[in-house]
């Protein structure tokens, strides 16, 4: 094993761990256990392609890469068990009222985003977790009006979603 | 909107503030080497089953049996060239699957998954029942020459010996066929999810 490559690897570990397993818990809608199987498998999957890091990215933005196709991965193993992905999307896409009296901030907003769809999750995970539009853009590999779009609709539909009386 | 906005970044906030890394990346990089090994093996096992049956193939198509009539060699050239043609098309799968990276963008790297996906299902499809007749096809020349050596009774087994694993082998084919077309279908649908 390259020493140094793994002490690189240790870095990216203990400096973005943090990050991976928000965006995960974001993603699995506040399920812990499901989200440290997930970043477990991100960190597995950073290991195997740490070789081929160049640094023409950051090494957040190159964790965010993986994490987004690591779970849009686990999406796809988790309906091919079930039934078509499009039925289930469009089920947990609800427009039902969560009233917001809930003490906990956090369960709150994992409330509140599994009433989206798992990218429209992505997306907001990526958002709160301050990453700019125009690199989420290329994250998802779609152009910035199209995110802009998709932000606008997400917003919308957590104003429609949350109230706060 | 703020509101909104100050309620969820506290929510974010506030899930993180006890989040700290356990300590086992060594169990990790175990773990991912491990991974990496048996998906190579499995790539290369894949590959080394085909290449041992093709060879064994030829052993007992051109050394063991000795055929001497011509339409036999056609037999034994059809049969030997559609599994070798089979063996080309998976090592050439195994090269595509490759190329899909895990810091690919997520339209990348789905619409990567989409084309290796439709490769699999033409090399599961069209060209694994071309080869299966392609493959019968030689079989059968093959017989009037045997019949000239063994009793009728012999060459019933020998047509059975054939077919029934042939039929099963059918099945199980066109389950792999439905259950890739169920991913393809899968991808296509988050693809026009991601850009919708």
């Amino acid at each position: 094993m390259n020493p140094e490559l793994k002490t690189q690897f240790e870095l990216l570990y203990q400096a973005h761990y943090r990050m991976v397993l928000q965006l995960c818990l974001g993603f699995v809608k506040g399920d812990s256990d499901q989200a440290k199987d997930l970043t477990q498998e991100v960190f597995i999957q950073v290991w195997n392609n740490l070789s081929k890091f160049r640094q023409d990215a950051t090494p957040k933005t190159w964790i965010y890469r993986i994490t987004v196709n690591t779970c849009l991965n686990f999406l796809k193993k988790q309906k091919n068990k079930d039934q078509k992905l499009g039925e289930i999307l469009r089920d947990q896409e609800t427009t039902e009222e969560i009233n917001f009296t809930e003490t906990d901030p956090s369960k709150m907003l994992f409330e509140a985003m599994a009433h989206l769809s798992e990218i429209d999750r992505l997306v907001t995970g990526l958002l709160l977790e301050d990453v700019p539009q125009e690199e989420i853009a290329t994250i998802l590999g779609i152009s910035d009006g199209n995110l802009r779009v998709k932000i606008h609709r997400i917003k919308l539909r957590l104003k429609k979603l949350i109230s706060y009386e | 909107m703020n509101e909104l906005g100050q309620t969820l970044k506290s929510g974010w906030k506030s899930s993180g503030s006890d989040i700290t890394p356990p300590h086992i990346p060594a169990q990790l990089i175990s773990e991912a080497q491990r991974l990496n090994r048996e998906s190579k093996k499995f790539q290369w096992s894949t590959l080394l089953i085909l290449g041992s049956t093709f060879l064994m193939m030829c052993y007992f198509l051109l050394v063991y049996f000795g055929f001497r009539e011509t339409l036999s060699h056609v037999g034994v050239g059809i049969m030997l060239g559609f599994f070798l043609l089979r063996f080309v098309l998976e090592a050439f799968s195994i090269v595509e699957g490759g190329k899909k990276e895990a810091t690919d963008s997520a339209i990348e790297s789905l619409e990567k998954e989409k084309k290796y996906l439709e490769l699999r299902l033409r090399i599961h499809g069209f060209y694994t029942f071309l080869t299966l007749s392609a493959y019968t096809l030689g079989f059968l020349l093959l017989l009037p020459e045997f019949s000239k050596y063994i009793s009728s009774f012999w060459m019933g087994a020998l047509v059975c010996s054939y077919f029934i694993p042939g039929i099963i082998l059918t099945l199980l084919i066109r389950k792999n066929v439905q259950k890739e077309l169920r991913e393809l279908r899968m991808v296509v649908e988050l693809k026009e999810k991601i850009l919708g």
